[in-house]
């Protein structure tokens, strides 16, 4: 697209992403962004976590998997009978629980980020053509989301899991399965209302191809809502992974995942309340995170999103 | 909505149902090996001679279309399959475990609503205010957390710590009440039974209010955003005009406007409900559809899990149906 054709008026160039645009756009969200509390808040606890997970050998006290037959059940340090050895206490086999919350971040961050990840392209990708093309192709991508949608998200995350068989790679697909869904509406939307505004009939009419349309005009002014979408569905994936988990159709043992340590921690209720307790709280400590994160990302980038 | 348009929108269902079936058949035959092969695993003295038979009986050796056409016929006529386990009809498994998953079902949607609509319409009278933020903070809090993990916090605190109400079951064996509808409570003060209506109270207390209360989150947030939006509208402001005070606006003119989202958004979640049951039936081992569909997962019941896969399904669509005309009819300015 040349920037002399006379038909387009200047206010539809303005509008091109250009580096010195993108830098504005930038500052312009972190000036709104640092002023919401909430939303740094979220930001400090997501940071925690993936700095957890991405430096659990060296962080963590104790190996997650090894077993001490001596140390078995032994309360947090607080309680009688605890130590700092072992802040959060044992497991049923003596393992350090602190240890294993703190290795488990990498389950629930490797699930959440390839989940959203792959359903992020596939979805974005789905969307832009079904919003932009329209007619038929549309009417079979949106019936088929129609479908996907009327599965219970569980359901069939569990009936895909039960029949493939539980593991890492089977969980991803299981999830990314339904999960692409939602970029997909959300950037069809969007496509739909930007496909006739100003910039994107100038770039028609000086002859761009479609997928520089798709592409390079309209992708990056709906990015916003995408990031937006992908951080708030990270904190469900989460969720989903951490219940297929406590199922026992997720992360293997001796993989320690968030949600196998409540499962075994169910066994022992009775004699170790802190088996299933503090995993389930690095749950809710994570999902909330995410939340107020996403949300902050909403309201600085993107007011309208707001429900 | 008239008639019509339901139909209409009745119509339009077709293909997506169509489509779910046929995820669903998918579903199957993605399994490794044949159901058949599942049914004898680890059963000695079957030779491939009766596997075959089996498979014939079974219609497994038919082309894949035809296979189809079958499971499409047999769900008209209601036949579900042979559970490979139980060596019964699916369909009967699953009504069996029916009316608990219901009892369950209605018992939370009774206690999100009791926790969901007095603190959605107190944050958006009082707006900003603490309660309104106490409100948003505890509905952001429902949503983050795991309800296997809340379940369980409920047992530890309730069942472990103070011993005051029973964590797992519908009710102690041979109290059943006598099966009239095979939802215990209704059944007990049909019956009189209320030693049995007592129990079964108290085996239901916290699965429902586990379930109750992750599902209050979403449906306060809905009813706050539905009395804010009614809040300013001018019917309000004349009523207040008039001299009426707040309460009484609010819940006389108010309330009922308001209510229209938040109903949807309780026949929405019914569907959703169902597929959380899984999670919450299993940690109380409630003897639900939840919880059969996670021991036919662990057994390997193929048939079971894709009848209830498929039931799940159907149930959500209808529900989702039921939600867009409810709310049509709730809101006749909102036209399809």
């Amino acid at each position: 697209m040349t920037s002399s054709t006379p038909a387009v008026n200047p206010e539809v160039l303005r509008r091109r992403w250009t580096g010195e645009r993108v830098w504005e756009a930038i500052s312009d969200f972190w000036r709104r962004f640092r002023k919401n509390r909430a939303a740094v808040a979220g930001a400090v606890v997501v940071l925690a976590v993936v700095w957890a997970g991405v430096l659990a050998p060296w962080l963590a006290p104790h190996d997650p998997t090894e077993a001490n037959f001596f140390n078995r059940f032994r309360p947090p340090a607080w309680m009688e009978g605890g130590t700092w050895e072992h802040p959060l206490g044992t497991d049923q086999l003596g393992r350090d629980i602190l240890s294993r919350i703190i290795w488990g971040a990498r389950a629930s961050l490797a699930v959440g980020g390839v989940v959203i990840g792959f359903a992020t392209v596939v979805g974005v990708a789905m969307g832009l053509v079904s919003g932009y093309y329209g007619g038929r192709l549309d009417a079979a991508i949106q019936r088929l989301v129609d479908i996907l949608l009327s599965f219970p998200y569980l359901v069939l995350a569990i009936g895909l899991m039960g029949v493939m068989g539980p593991g890492f790679v089977n969980m991803v697909l299981a999830l990314v399965y339904k999960e692409w869904v939602t970029p997909c509406r959300v950037v069809r939307g969007e496509v739909l209302a930007a496909k006739n505004q100003e910039y994107v009939e100038a770039a028609r009419a000086v002859g761009a191809s479609d997928a520089h349309i798709m592409w390079r005009e309209i992708l990056p002014n709906v990015l916003s809502a995408v990031v937006v979408v992908a951080t708030l569905r990270v904190a469900w994936v989460i969720l989903m992974e951490a219940s297929l988990s406590f199922l026992g159709l997720g992360v293997q043992p001796p993989t320690p995942a968030w949600g196998s340590m409540v499962a075994s921690g169910r066994e022992y209720i009775f004699q170790a309340w802190w088996m299933a307790t503090f995993p389930g709280l690095a749950i809710l400590v994570t999902v909330l995170g995410i939340n107020l994160l996403g949300e902050g990302l909403r309201d600085a980038l993107d007011p309208r999103l707001r429900e | 909505m008239n008639a019509a348009q339901i139909l209409n929108r009745a119509l339009q269902l077709i293909p997506v149902v169509l489509g779910v079936t046929l995820i669903v058949f998918a579903l199957m035959h993605l399994t490794p090996g044949d159901p058949v092969e599942v049914m004898f695993a680890g059963e000695s003295g079957v030779s491939e001679e009766d596997l075959e038979r089996y498979r014939q009986e079974l219609g497994l050796d038919l082309p894949l279309p035809i296979q189809y056409w079958n499971f499409l016929a047999g769900i008209v006529r209601g036949d579900l399959g042979m559970s490979l386990v139980q060596r019964q009809p699916v369909r009967d498994l699953l009504l069996s475990r029916m009316p608990a998953t219901i009892e369950l079902t209605a018992a939370a949607i009774l206690i999100s609503l009791i926790i969901a609509v007095p603190a959605g319409v107190l944050a958006a009278v009082h707006r900003h205010s603490a309660v309104d933020q106490v409100g948003t903070v505890g509905a952001l809090l429902g949503v983050s957390m795991p309800d296997f993990w809340l379940g369980l916090v409920l047992i530890m605190l309730f069942g472990v710590r103070w011993g005051i109400l029973p964590i797992s079951g519908r009710i102690p064996w041979g109290m059943e009440p006598e099966t009239v509808t095979g939802l215990y409570l209704v059944d007990s003060v049909l019956t009189g039974n209320w030693a049995a209506f007592r129990a079964s109270l108290r085996h239901l207390a916290l699965p429902a209010l586990t379930l109750g209360t992750s599902m209050a989150a979403l449906t306060m947030r809905v009813t706050r955003s539905g009395m804010l939006e009614v809040i300013h509208q001018d019917y309000i402001t004349f009523a207040r005009a008039k001299g009426l005070s707040g309460t009484e606006v609010v819940l006389r003119h108010g309330l009922r406007n308001a209510l229209s989202p938040t109903v949807t958004v309780v026949a929405l979640n019914i569907g959703v409900l169902l597929g959380g049951n899984m999670i919450v039936e299993s940690v109380f081992a409630w003897p639900g559809l939840g919880r059969l569909v996670v021991e036919s997962i662990y057994n390997r019941d193929y048939p079971v899990v894709q009848a209830a896969v498929l039931v799940y399904a159907m149930t959500y669509v209808t529900m989702n149906f039921l939600a867009d005309v409810l709310y049509t009819v709730l809101n006749p300015r909102v036209r399809f």
